[in-house]
């Protein structure tokens, strides 16, 4: 800044600039200064679509994950009602897991055909299906009570090993009717009873004894 | 520092810089000061004018956003404050009349600042002032703001509310009529009057 005592024409004299430069200093005193980072304009607007968008994910997570415990709490529900409406008694047991192909139970069937066949139209194949939802019950039921017991629960216990496999405890009960022992076919077919309550019996007692008339 | 932007200077100021300012008002001072001198032709009008403006650009540091030059900014402020001290004063007249002793000394000595050569010198400044005192005021605006500020003729159509072609025909015709006034002299006002070569496009 010209300090001269000749001053230029075309220059602000020395005493201008003295009144402009403290004009600008006594502006900025006192003043609150400015913060030194100034966010763009975007920034805001950026800010608030990814907090909604964040927050709207974990809303629908929490949902989710509400309506599966709800779902796991409704299974658990049912499972315990299952288990408490069904006796001791009366629990099913689980067959043994067949090997073979099924159903093995028509040679035996065949073997035996009996008038009770007529009176009872059930065949081979819906009884076995039947069965097969009846072993699914069972297994369900079993599995019930070994969530109510705890990890550590002893697993079910498996069908004894002198009893036979369905079928062939029903052949072998027909074949005793045929060969006349028929108080110990009904001892049998009171076993196989007990031991299969859901499994479909053809022959029941009263064409046992229909037959033995 | 000196290499700044000036936008980033102002910002900087506004920030509570000081030092940016001053860096800034002594890359300004010289130009402003000479254009509203050459306007008003009054040392106090040019005081006052010169010191108006940059009270209105401290205070307005906190508005101040870059998105236009610093010189348009300043130079803005400036036409506005010469055109309402126009109306003000209705100066027209007065401006016409002052100042005489200060034109023999406003543009720069050359070298060989022999007797002769400053009577002729002395000569061509009279012509030279009293070419520009004739132009129209709107054309005498926008050669002065070319002269002086160093901004380009859109910058200049912006500051003064004009097309850019308004603006290049006024300061076309400035020139020509300085020109036409000067005649040979005006080679010899040619590093004083920077836009008497052909600048205005």
């Amino acid at each position: 800044m010209s300090g001269s005592e000749h001053h230029d024409p075309l220059e602000p004299p020395p005493e201008l600039d003295r009144i402009i430069i403290g004009k600008a200093r006594k502006a900025i005193q006192g003043a609150r200064p400015a913060p030194l980072y100034r966010a763009p304009k975007w920034a805001l607007s950026a800010g608030l679509a990814i907090t909604v968008v964040i927050s709207l994910a974990v809303v629908l997570l929490m949902g989710l994950h509400s309506k599966h415990q709800k779902e796991l709490a409704a299974r658990a529900a049912l499972i315990n009602q299952l288990v408490a409406e069904a006796p001791q008694s009366k629990r099913i047991r689980l067959p043994p897991i067949r090997t073979e192909p099924w159903p093995p139970v028509v040679a035996a069937s065949n073997k035996a055909p009996v008038a009770g066949a007529t009176a009872h139209p059930i065949t081979d194949k819906a009884r076995n299906r039947l069965a097969r939802v009846a072993v699914a019950a069972s297994r369900s039921r079993v599995e019930a009570e070994s969530i109510e017991a705890g990890p550590l629960a002893a697993p079910p216990p498996a069908a004894p090993a002198e009893r036979p496999e369905a079928s062939t405890w029903l052949g072998q009960i027909e074949k005793l009717r045929g060969e006349g022992h028929t108080a110990e076919a009904e001892q049998e077919t009171k076993r196989f009873r007990e031991t299969y309550p859901a499994y479909p019996v053809p022959h029941d007692a009263s064409s046992t004894a229909g037959r033995a008339q | 520092m000196d290499l700044e932007d000036d936008g980033e200077l102002m910002l900087r100021y506004a920030r509570g810089d000081m030092r940016a300012f001053e860096v800034l008002y002594e890359r300004h001072r010289g130009g402003l000061y000479r254009y509203l001198s050459r306007h008003t032709r009054n040392p106090e009008a040019a005081n006052d004018l010169f010191q108006e403006v940059w009270s209105k650009v401290i205070a307005s540091r906190d508005r101040y956003e870059p998105r236009a030059k610093f010189q348009t900014f300043l130079y803005r402020i400036a036409h506005n404050c010469f055109v309402d001290y126009c109306r003000r004063a209705s100066v027209r007249a007065e401006v016409s009349g002052d100042g005489e002793e200060d034109w023999q000394t406003s543009l720069p000595a050359p070298d060989d600042d022999q007797p002769d050569t400053r009577a002729e010198r002395a000569q061509v400044l009279a012509r030279y002032k009293a070419a520009l005192t004739a132009l129209p005021s709107e054309q005498r605006d926008v050669f002065l703001l070319y002269e002086e500020s160093g901004l380009t003729l859109e910058e200049i159509a912006v500051i003064t509310a004009v097309g850019p072609e308004t603006a290049k025909s006024r300061l076309r015709y400035a020139v020509s009529k300085l020109r036409q006034a000067l005649g040979a002299a005006h080679a010899a006002l040619e590093p004083m009057v920077k836009v008497i070569p052909e600048r205005g496009r």
